[in-house]
């Protein structure tokens, strides 16, 4: 993972669940997969925005190289879209998956 | 005298197998209340706001705090939100604020509201956790929410002690 995935990532996490989450999450393949398998599962959204990303397998974990992608996808469209619905979608995924970033920070998901 | 000995020990060894398989209750303690679980974790992990216990056979409990302002978007008060997004209260003319209830409702199997002890807590269940939302009405801009996995949530919240 480079500086600029680390800093996507970061975005991407801050985005959803705050800076001080994306300040304490681990910068590890594991953190990058379950976090784009949150997302992932939560398609709820996935109709009305750009920011979750569109399920590949819901049984497996993402691949990294492909969760990568997915984070650089979702973290360049993190500009757009200050709609109502849109910020209600993120705070779907936000209150959906609060517990499992807690599970990430944790390291132990 | 054989009959004796033996009986004696089939006592001693369900003695044994009972103390063996017996687990003290696991009390804890987290944003201002106590819980009680008859199981011991097997792994702990926890950050300044949330606690995570893994038990044998894929059984997890997660603990965080939740915060207010991380949702004040929808201009209502905090205690609003909180009766309409898991209580089911209806938002009337707030287009944004339905759309999130709704969407956090899809996929729910069963929702109730208990009273404990003065606190407020709203049951969901879904297929693959149960979660629990613990709001103080004296203490509105922060909440505990919890997830159960492969566990009896209702029982652990039943077991709430409000620390103070």
């Amino acid at each position: 993972m480079d500086v600029q995935d680390q800093n996507d990532f970061r975005r991407v996490v801050a985005f959803f669940w705050g800076k001080n989450n994306a300040n304490n999450v681990p910068m590890t393949e594991r953190a990058v997969t379950s976090v784009v398998s949150a997302l992932e599962t939560a398609g709820a959204c996935s109709k009305k925005m750009d920011l979750v990303s569109r399920p590949h397998n819901s049984l497996a974990r993402p691949a990294f190289a492909y969760a990568i992608k997915q984070i650089t996808n979702i973290a360049k469209n993190l500009n757009f879209g200050n709609s109502g619905i849109y910020i209600s979608c993120k705070n779907v995924v936000a209150i959906s998956y609060r517990t499992r970033i807690a599970e990430i920070i944790a390291g132990i998901d | 005298m054989s009959r004796i000995k033996n009986y004696i020990i089939f006592v001693f060894l369900s003695f044994l197998f009972i103390a063996c398989t017996t687990q003290a209750d696991t009390k804890i303690s987290f944003g201002g209340y106590h819980f009680n679980t008859q199981k011991t974790p097997t792994l702990v992990g926890s950050t300044h706001e949330s606690l995570v216990l893994h038990f044998k056979e894929n059984e997890k409990l997660i603990f965080v705090h939740e915060n207010y302002t991380s949702y004040d978007e929808y201009n209502v008060s905090a205690t609003q939100f909180i009766e309409i997004v898991f209580g089911g209260a209806i938002a009337e003319n707030n287009q944004q604020l339905t759309f999130l209830k709704e969407q956090l409702a899809l996929n729910e199997i069963k929702r109730s509201k208990l009273e404990i002890k003065g606190i407020t807590v709203y049951l969901i269940d879904y297929a693959h956790k149960k979660y629990a939302i613990l709001f103080n009405s004296k203490q509105t801009q922060r909440w505990v929410a919890v997830e159960a996995q492969n566990m009896d949530l209702k029982k652990i919240i039943l077991s709430l002690m409000k620390v103070g």
